[in-house]
């Protein structure tokens, strides 16, 4: 039963060191996402919502507890195995998007499919459908230092998307957004989850928390304290 | 395949990051390629004037005795050495010759001093001299005319039919019949033939005089064991072996390549050290790129490989680069350093310097421009490879 789970987190805890002794930030966090699952983690900033994504998608090891993504223990593998489970499964979605400078926007889509040995020519190609998707493939081949915070989104959105992954973790996808391009967006998750992926959304905003496809919420009331599921 | 195209892709994201950040690129590919310029061209006129000098060591004479009184190079007397070597064992064939150095009579090079070389015309076929002529080799006893080297003609603009005159001792007028490009520039581009006998008049020779006498062996591995013996019947003499002439050019010109080459391996470890500062100081952006590559799927190794591809394209790039300048500036004469190199251009015709290079040199020129360097960044990228991809975001 537990191969059909795409996230698991069993007491899975984190603590940071801090100039007054460790921090904790999660404790004793049990999760179980199914395919098409999403989760809505709500919370104000500092209470450990990225944390818990960064987690999920085997970007940081947990302090106590484990975490399986798909039948992978990812809290417990080496980072060279780690690699092959975010190429083939994690796509991640960050908040101050982590585009690579000085690149263009199809070049910047195209990195995420490097791992996965593709002819040149295909990777193009799935790169531009991927900006396609999210209105950007006439500015596919700008820097990305040109673009405004919304394009710079929108082409974070396609690079985290473009090799399918089975889980995705977005952290506030529709904060740097207007309301039309985040309604794009928003829609865009939801295509992605009607074909099976799981989706784990940090988010404060309010269109973001009423959405209809969201499953499940969970909730940092203050740091470390959970509210929910 | 897939494997392949993973690195492909490596490859291809390590040329992007040096377009992007090309001003170290340029930091570090510049002096990179300024000294595998210098290192190209270095070699080439070494290997070159090298090559000259085994070529024409291979026809030198087994042993060559000459006359020095007070360290000055005086004629030699033909009957004295003919009565000592008269009853020597292996000693094939002795020949005098009259040579000399005269200034050169043309207005292409004030200053300059060509080799005048007394020669059987009968006895040497242009062939002997090795080089294609133009116009013709003299008869047998002809005077009053000289075959000239290519350089010399250049260099003071001379032209078959014309007449030059030389001035030593005595003075000689000759109408040049032939012009040799001999295949050893450095022995032979500067050069006159003449008649042995309008070489004496020249330079106030006798006939029982010459510059110096050549000696052939039946078995050149004697040539040690009768230069000991010879130097005990003819003080005042010295026996030039041809091994030695062989090893004092290897000396010469590899004491100065020596020299390019420090200068050379200076600029290759300024270069180095360079790469390997970059590397070390890495700054926080581009760790949180490469962690940014481990976050997309990126395997440690493979980011480590898109880092050591840089250093590698880099490396590659200047030696190329080095190799095509340093050939056009060797093919342009290799002005600044070849008065370095062609010592005698001094005193002789300027010429081109010969070129060639060794498989051998061509090879360790290009690991030496690209392997320090790839070298020098394996630990900055080892460390950037091994970086946890959520401390490197979060700065």
């Amino acid at each position: 039963m537990a191969a059909t789970k795409t996230l698991r987190m069993r007491s899975v805890g984190k603590a940071f060191r801090g100039p007054d002794g460790p921090v904790v930030v999660l404790k004793n966090l049990n999760l179980e996402l199914e395919p098409g699952e999403v989760l809505l983690v709500t919370g104000p900033p500092g209470s450990g919502k990225s944390t818990l994504l960064s987690i999920g998608a085997s970007l940081l090891r947990p302090t106590t507890g484990e975490v399986f993504v798909q039948s992978h223990r990812v809290s417990h593998l080496p980072e060279h195995r780690l690699a092959s489970i975010r190429q083939q499964h994690v796509g991640f979605l960050f908040q101050d998007f982590q585009l690579v400078r000085g690149v263009s926007a199809v070049d910047n889509v195209k990195i995420t499919l490097v791992p996965l040995g593709l002819m040149p020519t295909e990777a193009h190609r799935r790169a531009l459908a991927a900006l396609d998707a999210v209105d950007m493939g006439h500015r596919a081949s700008q820097v990305v230092n040109y673009l405004s915070g919304g394009e710079q989104q929108r082409v974070a959105f396609a690079r985290s998307l473009v090799h399918n992954p089975t889980l995705v973790f977005a952290d506030e996808p529709t904060a740097s957004v207007d309301q039309n391009t985040g309604n794009k967006m928003i829609q865009l998750l939801v295509e992605h989850k009607s074909r099976g992926a799981t989706l784990i959304i940090a988010s404060h905003d309010p269109v973001m928390i009423n959405a209809p496809f969201v499953d499940r919420r969970l909730s940092f009331e203050t740091i470390g304290l959970l509210v929910g599921p | 395949m897939k494997t392949l195209l993973v690195h492909l892709g490596a490859a291809w994201f390590a040329v992007r990051n040096l377009r992007r950040r090309y001003l170290r690129t340029l930091a570090i590919s510049v002096p990179l390629t300024l000294a595998m310029t210098i290192a190209t061209t270095a070699a080439l006129i070494s290997d070159g004037i090298r090559q000259d000098g085994r070529i024409a060591a291979q026809h030198a004479p087994d042993l060559v005795i000459q006359h020095v009184v007070a360290g000055d190079l005086v004629p030699v007397h033909l009957s004295h050495i003919r009565t000592v070597l008269k009853d020597r064992v292996g000693i094939s064939d002795m020949s005098p010759r009259v040579w000399g150095l005269v200034p050169f009579p043309g207005e292409g090079a004030p200053g300059a001093l060509a080799t005048i070389f007394g020669v059987h015309w009968s006895h040497h076929a242009p062939s002997d001299v090795r080089g294609v002529l133009v116009g013709e080799w003299p008869n047998q006893d002809e005077r009053g005319v000289t075959v000239i080297g290519s350089g010399l003609a250049a260099t003071g603009h001379l032209e078959l039919g014309q007449t030059i005159r030389f001035h030593s001792k005595g003075a000689h007028s000759f109408r040049i019949v032939g012009i040799l490009t001999p295949n050893t520039n450095v022995s032979a581009a500067s050069s006159a033939w003449v008649h042995p006998e309008d070489a004496r008049t020249l330079f106030g020779l006798s006939s029982d005089e010459a510059t110096d006498v050549a000696v052939s062996l039946l078995d050149s591995a004697e040539s040690p064991y009768l230069a000991e013996t010879v130097l005990l019947k003819l003080p005042e003499h010295r026996l030039v072996e041809k091994s030695t002439v062989v090893r004092h050019f290897e000396a010469i010109y590899g004491q100065k390549s020596a020299a390019f080459s420090a200068i050379w391996l200076m600029l290759i470890l300024v270069t180095v050290s360079l790469a390997f500062a970059f590397g070390m100081d890495t700054q926080a952006n581009e760790r949180r790129e490469m962690a940014l590559l481990k976050v997309l799927g990126w395997s440690p190794l493979l980011v480590v490989e898109c880092r050591l591809f840089e250093a590698a394209l880099i490396g590659i790039f200047a030696t190329v680069t080095g190799f095509g300048l340093g050939g056009l500036w060797a093919v342009l004469g290799a002005p600044m350093i070849s008065g370095y190199f062609l010592g005698w251009a001094q005193v002789y015709p300027g010429f081109m310097p010969p070129l060639a290079m060794q498989w051998s040199t061509g090879f360790a020129l290009a690991m030496v421009g690209t392997i320090p360097l790839v070298a020098a960044g394996v630990i900055p990228a080892w460390r950037i490879g091994v970086l946890s991809p959520d401390d490197a975001l979060r700065g």
